[in-house]
């Protein structure tokens, strides 16, 4: 069911997963985002960047378990609350991942699918896609129910325009050598995005 | 000078695509492989029929070469045909059967993306990627058993490689959930056929998940070492 307030992103959640998107922007790319429900706004909180290869079984399983873990350990409220994810030929469907959202959607009722669409990206416009969970269906999410200040959306460009995405490490990375972080906790030190704070 | 071609058509900066086609075409004016590159130039654009002309033309020059099957089509299924046609004649293409795999695992096939990956692995038995990937496919298509040695197989190839140590750990979960349900289930029809009381049965399940829990415990901590 799609909330009711809407969805608000954090500004770090956001760019992280544009940035993750962009990154490997000739690949499948997938993600989670974490967050809780709070009152009638879903709040989208933080963003775990997983795979730019194919998102098989015991990997994406592990994934899921490792964020759940981090849920607990840092705010237990919070919880997977969606995907965001973008193809190689920049379409906008879901098919691909929809068997992991239907996972997700099992697990949380009010998960969300979110899809780059890269033709917003140049006109600092939100540039997801969003899919919400109505019954068994997967329908689209208005663009006007989505909060994320203007702010936040020029940062992410200037933080694109400078090739930050090249630091961003997802799962995948992590599995390649153990001792890069996926959770990017130094990804935004210094920047105006890291005192951002969710609307 | 081909490679920045390559490099600039994959990130879409169309001027020094264009650019590079010209000088490459300037300096070798009846190449094929310059023939190639206008191929995939016209894919960039998006005129498929031009560049199935070209493909159809380099083929009919010089039939080994297989480059053209591999990138005739920006529809997948059709591209699927085509490569399946190609290894009936060259079967011992690894780079083909590579990307045959991919695009199984793109359509959701992925029985048929474990059998061209099987291929793979009878042609370099020792290749990482290649064991891990089979690994993880059998594990998605439900053979655990199999996924299981294929992931020990890679441990023991390389005792530090973070993957082959989370398909091991997740096809023993798997495993022991597996076994402890089974006998739970049979503890409970037997329950049933003694008497009311479920309680053994449910006894059994908690002991499930306190042992998914500590096998679970014990990579955690593995997992977060390394990051301190």
């Amino acid at each position: 069911m799609a909330p009711p307030g809407g969805y608000a992103f954090h500004p770090q959640a956001y760019a992280k997963a544009v940035l993750h998107l962009c990154k490997h922007s000739s690949s499948s790319v997938l993600g989670l985002f974490l967050g809780h429900a709070d009152g009638r706004v879903m709040k989208v909180l933080e963003a775990i960047p997983l795979f730019h290869t194919h998102a098989l079984g015991p990997m994406l399983k592990v994934a899921c378990m490792l964020a759940e873990e981090h849920c607990k350990s840092t705010d237990a409220t919070m919880e997977i609350v969606g995907i965001y994810h973008a193809t190689a030929s920049g379409s906008t469907e879901m098919t691909p991942v929809k068997a992991i959202a239907d996972k997700i959607a099992a697990n949380f009722a009010a998960a969300s699918v979110w899809t780059l669409d890269a033709s917003k990206l140049p006109e600092k416009q939100f540039a997801f896609k969003g899919m919400g969970r109505v019954k068994d269906e997967w329908k689209a999410v208005g663009g006007d129910i989505v909060n994320l200040n203007s702010e936040a959306l020029s940062e992410t460009s200037r933080l694109i325009g400078e090739m930050r995405f090249l630091d961003v490490v997802d799962f995948d990375d992590h599995l390649a050598d153990g001792s890069k972080s996926w959770l990017n906790e130094t990804l935004f030190t210094g920047e105006k995005i890291e005192k951002m704070r969710i609307d | 000078m081909e490679q920045v071609f390559l490099a600039a058509a994959e990130l879409g900066c169309d001027d020094w695509r264009d650019y590079c086609l010209k000088e490459l075409t300037r300096n070798f004016p009846s190449s094929l492989r310059v023939e190639r590159l206008k191929g995939i130039e016209k894919e960039c654009q998006g005129e498929w029929k031009e560049a199935e002309k070209i493909y159809q033309k380099i083929l009919s020059t010089k039939p080994e070469d297989w480059h053209p099957y591999k990138q005739q089509s920006g529809k997948v299924p059709e591209a699927i045909e085509s490569i399946n046609k190609y290894l009936e004649t060259f079967s011992t293409d690894s780079e083909v059967w590579h990307e045959l795999g991919e695009l199984y695992i793109e359509v959701g096939h992925l029985q048929r993306a474990a059998f061209c990956f099987e291929e793979l692995i009878v042609h370099n038995p020792r290749s990482m990627y290649t064991i891990l990937t089979y690994a993880e496919l059998l594990y998605s298509t439900g053979d655990f058993e199999a996924s299981r040695k294929y992931f020990s197989m890679a441990s023991y190839l390389d005792e530090t490689n973070l993957r082959a140590l989370w398909g091991l750990a997740t096809c023993n979960m798997v495993r022991v959930t597996f076994n402890v349900l089974a006998l739970a289930e049979k503890d409970k029809a037997r329950e049933k056929s003694l008497g009311p009381s479920d309680e053994h049965g449910r006894e059994t399940e908690l002991n499930v998940f306190q042992v998914d829990r500590a096998i679970w415990t014990v990579y955690t901590v593995y997992m977060f070492e390394p990051l301190f």
